[in-house]
């Protein structure tokens, strides 16, 4: 459906895209994903034609596009701000892609009002055909500006942070219901976002961008379990990174030895070893030990505990554990810790990477303070 | 309890604002609007009242006087018009463009406020008299602008020019590039951008500005006695008259004059103003 071959854009100095390749199948949903400046929006925007690629070529529909303008590539774009045209109603600003036809494409009056009715109907606004932008709330903007977008029955749908001016609930809200009118209606979709869990929560396929370049693409549940590079994977959700030594694949994370089979063999090489909070056991100790670490503090978010721990070496790290498992710990300020990695992805500096789990033989001390129950 | 104590020492203050200092700039407001404005202007009124009703008839609506209320309201009409246009022409060019000598354009428009307007007048004759350089260059098409009602309206034009380019240009630099985008990836042609998009958004500050450009053309008197050549019933713009009348020492006749152009400026004003504040309601009404 889309074909985007070898892009490159620089504004000035700063090269926002760096030779981009990437294709959209028909009727997928795909999120760009990645931190601000590293040209996911520029992307979506010479997708757009609003934005002319320095090199490189962009196919629709298995046709060169690349120098087509916005106004002829029938693709229909949401801002991040709705752009409504504030001095037109609801129904103006849905038909107006209709009225700017010429006169031969044009449809008919009543057609027209047929159209936007149903798409009010659609994006759950009827009845409010004859309000102005400014009399609707930030959640019903954005429906009119995507009923606005799909008014003209675009080959393409193209999000530009569609729920960023919004908050969090109607946000929310809003990101489900995107993926069921998208289940609905099969058009080709490209939403950008910097929030990952809006990224994995409405996303056929995500693509994760970082300086300009694409560094992984996949399904959702697929970049989670096997993050590309340690980018990807620090930025998929929260994680703790501890600078550390592999050797002979074993390696010391944050006080417990693990074992990273994969690097059995590689010698002796400094690495980051990433933990994601749900995965890091907190054990109380009795008394202060040499090199423990101390619980700082416990914020409580709903069912889940997320709590803040001091290494010895003045480190920072948060570990999420269930609320149960919390209140049996009795966890307090201050009190001397020790923490338990399930598990941590090590990468070496060459981006080679390996899962470190706890040795299965409880030679190690700390394999007895583990709580049975968890 | 501090509710109490406040107004232990504040009596009139029934609560507190948020915004300190309410009364005594409501004061100053209104000492300065009463000094600078209504007395002078209640003062016309008074005296044309003295006259009778019948005498003020007489002398406000003479046709000589007509014409000139005419020409003065017409033509400052027209002049803000063509200030609409062009003022959004200048506007558009120093807001959407980067060229050299923008900042020298951009200085050159408010010279029409700086100059004396006695100046712009003469300068203005000299160019469009007959033996002028436009002058010249029009009279072979018959196009006469200096000492006619044409001439009238170009010096209108020139000194109205920059409020229309003031009050736009910060409506159009604010103007979100989002919205030209919208409409050109909904299908919209460049001028149908303009024509929907972009002239409806600056509508607001067009017409005040116009209707600035208008109430400075309708009470402009230096740069226009010049070139208009103040021919009676032709070329005689209303303020002129009301000069003309105090130098015969008819103080009732110049506040007669002066009395009706003052009711029609702010009955057109008002009007002008009512326009704004029912488009603004219909756009952001709750």
């Amino acid at each position: 459906m889309i074909d985007i071959r070898s892009i490159t854009k620089r504004f000035g100095t700063f090269t926002a895209l760096k030779e981009v390749s990437l294709s959209v199948e028909p009727g997928e949903l795909v999120a760009l994903l990645g931190p601000s400046g590293s040209g996911k929006t520029t992307l979506l925007r010479i997708i757009a034609g609003l934005e002319f690629p320095d090199s490189g070529e962009v196919e629709f529909e298995g046709r060169p596009a690349t120098d087509l303008s916005a106004r002829d590539r029938r693709v229909g774009f949401v801002f991040q701000h709705f752009a409504l045209f504030r001095h037109m109603s609801v129904a103006d600003n849905i038909s107006f892609g209709l009225r700017v036809r010429e006169p031969a494409r044009r449809p008919h009056k009543a057609e027209i009002r047929e159209r936007v009715d149903h798409l009010l109907d659609m994006v759950q606004l009827r009845g409010l055909a004859g309000r102005y932008p400014s009399q609707l709330s930030g959640g019903q903007r954005q429906r009119v500006a995507l009923a606005r977008a799909l008014a003209v029955e675009p080959r393409v749908l193209l999000l530009d942070e569609p729920f960023g001016a919004l908050d969090a609930q109607v946000r929310k809200d809003l990101r489900r219901w995107l993926r069921h009118l998208h289940d609905d209606l099969k058009i080709t979709s490209v939403f950008v976002t910097h929030d990952q869990e809006e990224a994995m929560e409405v996303a056929d396929r995500v693509v994760v961008m970082d300086h300009g370049c694409i560094e992984q693409t996949g399904a959702p549940k697929d970049i989670y379990d096997h993050p590309a590079s340690a980018f990807v994977y620090r930025f998929l959700g929260n994680v703790n990174s501890f600078p550390c030594v592999i050797e002979d694949g074993w390696v010391q994370v944050a006080g417990a030895e693990l074992m990273a089979a994969d690097l059995a063999r590689a010698g002796r090489r400094e690495a980051t070893a990433f933990v994601r909070p749900h995965d890091l056991e907190v054990v109380p100790l009795d008394r202060p030990r040499r090199g423990a670490a101390h619980m700082r503090h416990a914020v409580v978010l709903g069912p889940m505990v997320r709590v803040e721990v001091d290494l010895a070496d003045g480190q920072t790290v948060e570990a999420e554990i269930g609320r149960e498992a919390f209140d049996r710990l009795g966890l307090r300020p201050h009190q001397p810790v020790a923490l338990l990695p399930r598990r941590a992805q090590v990468f070496l500096d060459d981006a080679v990477q390996a899962r470190a789990v706890p040795p299965h033989s409880g030679k190690g001390e700390e394999m007895q303070w583990r709580p049975r129950s968890m | 309890m501090s509710g109490a104590r406040v107004a232990l020492w504040r009596p009139w203050a029934r609560r507190r604002e948020a915004l300190p200092g309410f009364g005594l700039a409501m004061g100053l407001t209104l000492a300065i609007l009463c000094l600078v404005v209504l007395i002078p202007l209640s003062a016309v009124f008074a005296m044309s009242a003295g006259m009778g009703w019948e005498r003020f008839v007489a002398v406000g609506f003479e046709p000589r006087v007509m014409a000139a209320y005419r020409l003065s309201f017409g033509g400052a009409l027209l002049a803000a018009a063509i200030n609409g246009l062009a003022g959004l022409v200048v506007a558009w060019v120093l807001v959407r463009y980067d060229f050299p000598g923008r900042r020298m354009i951009d200085a050159m428009v408010d010279l029409p406020f700086a100059l004396p307007t006695a100046v712009a007048g003469i300068a203005l004759t000299t160019l469009y008299a007959p033996t002028g350089w436009l002058g010249g260059l029009l009279e072979p098409w018959g196009i006469k602008v200096a000492y006619t009602p044409v001439g009238v309206v170009v010096a209108m034009v020139f000194i109205g020019l920059p409020f229309v380019v003031r009050t736009v240009e910060p409506v159009l630099e604010e103007l979100d590039d989002e919205l030209e985008e919208a409409a050109e990836s909904l299908g919209a042609s460049r001028w149908q951008t303009v024509r929907m998009v972009i002239v409806p958004a600056i509508l607001p500050a067009l017409t005040t500005g116009m209707a600035l450009a208008f109430a400075r053309g309708v009470g402009e008197y230096g740069s226009v006695i010049f070139i208009a050549g103040n021919l009676p019933g032709i070329s005689e713009i209303a303020p002129l008259l009301i000069v003309t009348r105090l130098e015969q020492y008819d103080t009732a006749g110049a506040t007669a004059i002066a009395t009706v152009m003052l009711v029609l400026s702010f009955v057109l004003l008002l009007l002008i103003n009512l326009l704004q504040r029912w488009r603004a309601a219909r756009h952001t009404a709750d």
